[in-house]
């Protein structure tokens, strides 16, 4: 037989072409078991207004509608990122949802002629939630520990950078570090007292290698002389080790310490030697135009 | 002149009949395509079939043949595609149209496999393959009617071997061992002398876990046909049954059988 291949020969199948029969099946599979559908109506409509805010609207017929919904879903993105921490970012985040669903439960009219409300406005909540939970929450929450952190503080909501590394800081950095676990209770031959979990914003004192000397003045940081913190101890001295940064924890406190006062400082230099596993980020100076009211 | 030119056989004298020399046409090829797909050799069926639409463009049995090959080797997807470009050329074609429903339904199509086999029926409802195709849209759709399309398909078939041994090997792929058994033997006992039959037969036997019967099912394959490597490696597979497999064999006799 002939080596060349006729003009009559078929295309033949690719090293891919079982993944594409599994997903063939699947997409029928699941095409038959939903709900029936008019002729003019196709899964991919359903799958991308799930997916596309405001889509369903231009499937039904509404094309101002949609694009109205799209551009509104991203200014209130916008706005949610710009008032991260506020109340604002909230209220924008659940009219985001709320326009999702909206196109959602456009769609839905389609499949029983616009009769069924009950039964729409139940596949909607039930998309809303289930939207809210599997991709909203998730995405904020993913946001919100790796790349920016939203901390309230006395002064307001400062936001942090996570994406910032423990080796790019230097002295002076606001940065933001857990505080709790392992290190949140401490105890002394006459008592004990405990340090909440949380998050701590403070400055950079010392960064890895530096030595720290304190005194009754304050403290000396290689040479440099630096003011006094709250309940910062009067003497001793030690070099950051690497890996590490020094910060003063400024924290408050409720009840009354008496005799265990003097085991203060001894908590705080441990909760103020930050490694990379607690630390979260740098403080941003500005925040879309508005400076930041850094403790 | 030959010198063998008067030789006497019985009484008989005179020339003997010339050597024609065989003309390598349509007809040709399709004859050969048929004879290769009849011996399950389904890569050259298609390049047969790919020969003679090269004679005739317009030939309906070559095009169908072509989906058939594909669909047997597995790549359903390129069977419609094909299937697609043939129904640009014949879109009335009954037995087309009823490949593409097997194509469809192979894929998981099984709304549009069943309304392509409505189609063919409509055109031409008196041919076996359309009631094999159709019986194999059913069986994919899990319907019970599917065993009267094979009964049909046999009734019209007439006896030939081939359609029982095609329902074989639909009801293979749907993992249905013991109808396929069936219509193995149906195959073998009309058409005792293809191999493919007795191939079927024993890897059907081999599926449900008769294992004796399977090796007399593949040495006598490789009595008719020495070369079938697929009774070699049938052969093989039992020699080297293991425990796992023989459970799964006894589960699939008590259960899915």
């Amino acid at each position: 037989m002939e080596a060349q291949e006729s003009s009559y020969y078929p295309p033949r199948a690719r090293w891919y072409s079982p993944l594409w029969y599994r997903w063939l099946a699947f997409y029928h599979g699941l095409q038959s078991h939903l709900p029936s559908m008019p002729k003019e109506f196709a899964l991919r409509h359903v799958l991308f207004s799930m997916l596309v805010p405001g889509y369903g609207f231009r499937v039904v017929g509404h094309p101002l509608t949609a694009r109205v919904c799209l551009l509104a879903y991203g200014v209130l993105g916008l706005v949610f990122i710009v008032a991260l921490g506020h109340g604002l970012a909230n209220l924008a985040m659940g009219l985001m949802i709320g326009i999702h669903g909206s196109g959602v439960v456009a769609v839905t009219r389609l499949l029983d002629g616009g009769e069924g409300l009950f039964r729409r406005l139940a596949l909607s909540l039930v998309f809303v939630l289930a939207m809210t939970a599997a991709v909203y929450l998730p995405l904020r929450n993913l946001m919100t520990q790796h790349v920016w952190l939203p901390l309230q503080t006395q002064k307001g909501v400062v936001v942090v950078n996570c994406l910032a590394s423990l080796a790019q800081t230097s002295r002076g950095d606001m940065v933001a570090y857990e505080i709790g676990g392992a290190s949140s209770y401490y105890s002394r031959e006459h008592g004990s007292f405990v340090v909440r979990e949380g998050f701590g914003l403070d400055r950079i004192l010392a960064v890895a290698g530096d030595e720290v000397r304190f005194d009754a003045g304050g403290l000396w940081v290689s040479g440099e002389r630096l003011s006094r913190g709250f309940n910062m101890p009067t003497q001793g001295a030690f070099v950051v080790p690497p890996g590490k940064v020094f910060v003063w924890p400024s924290l408050g406190r409720t009840g009354n310490a008496g005799p265990l006062l003097a085991a203060v400082p001894d908590a705080m230099l441990k909760i103020g030697l930050v490694d990379e596993s607690r630390f979260r980020g740098v403080a941003f100076g500005h925040w879309f135009g508005r400076k930041q009211n850094l403790p | 002149m030959s010198r063998f030119s008067n030789l006497e056989f019985d009484g008989q004298s005179g020339n003997l009949e010339e050597v024609q020399p065989v003309v390598k046409d349509e007809s040709y090829y399709l004859q050969e395509a048929r004879q290769t797909f009849a011996a399950g050799q389904f890569e050259r069926g298609l390049r047969w079939y790919s020969k003679v639409l090269e004679y005739n463009p317009n030939c309906a049995e070559a095009w169908t043949g072509q989906v058939r090959m594909l669909i047997e080797l597995g790549e359903f997807h390129e069977a419609k595609v094909w299937a697609d470009k043939a129904l640009e050329r014949l879109p009335t074609a009954p037995e087309l149209l009823a490949a593409k429903a097997v194509a469809l339904a192979r894929l998981g199509d099984l709304k549009g496999a069943l309304a392509f086999s409505d189609a063919s029926m409509e055109e031409h409802g008196d041919l076996p393959y359309l009631w094999l195709a159709r019986g194999d849209v059913m069986l994919a759709r899990k319907e019970r009617i599917a065993d009267y399309c094979f009964d049909k398909m046999w009734m019209l078939a007439k006896g030939d071997w081939l359609y029982a041994w095609l329902a074989a090997r639909v009801y293979a792929f749907h993992q249905m061992f013991t109808l396929a058994l069936k219509h193995a033997q149906q195959a073998i006992a009309c058409g005792p002398q293809q191999f493919t039959a007795w191939l079927q037969l024993g890897e059907c036997q081999l599926a449900i876990g008769l294992t004796g019967p399977a090796q007399q099912s593949f040495n006598q394959v490789l009595q008719l046909e020495p070369r079938c490597e697929a009774a070699q490696r049938g052969l093989t597979q039992i020699e080297h049954q293991g425990v796992g497999r023989n459970a799964r064999n006894w589960w699939r006799r008590l259960f899915l059988s």
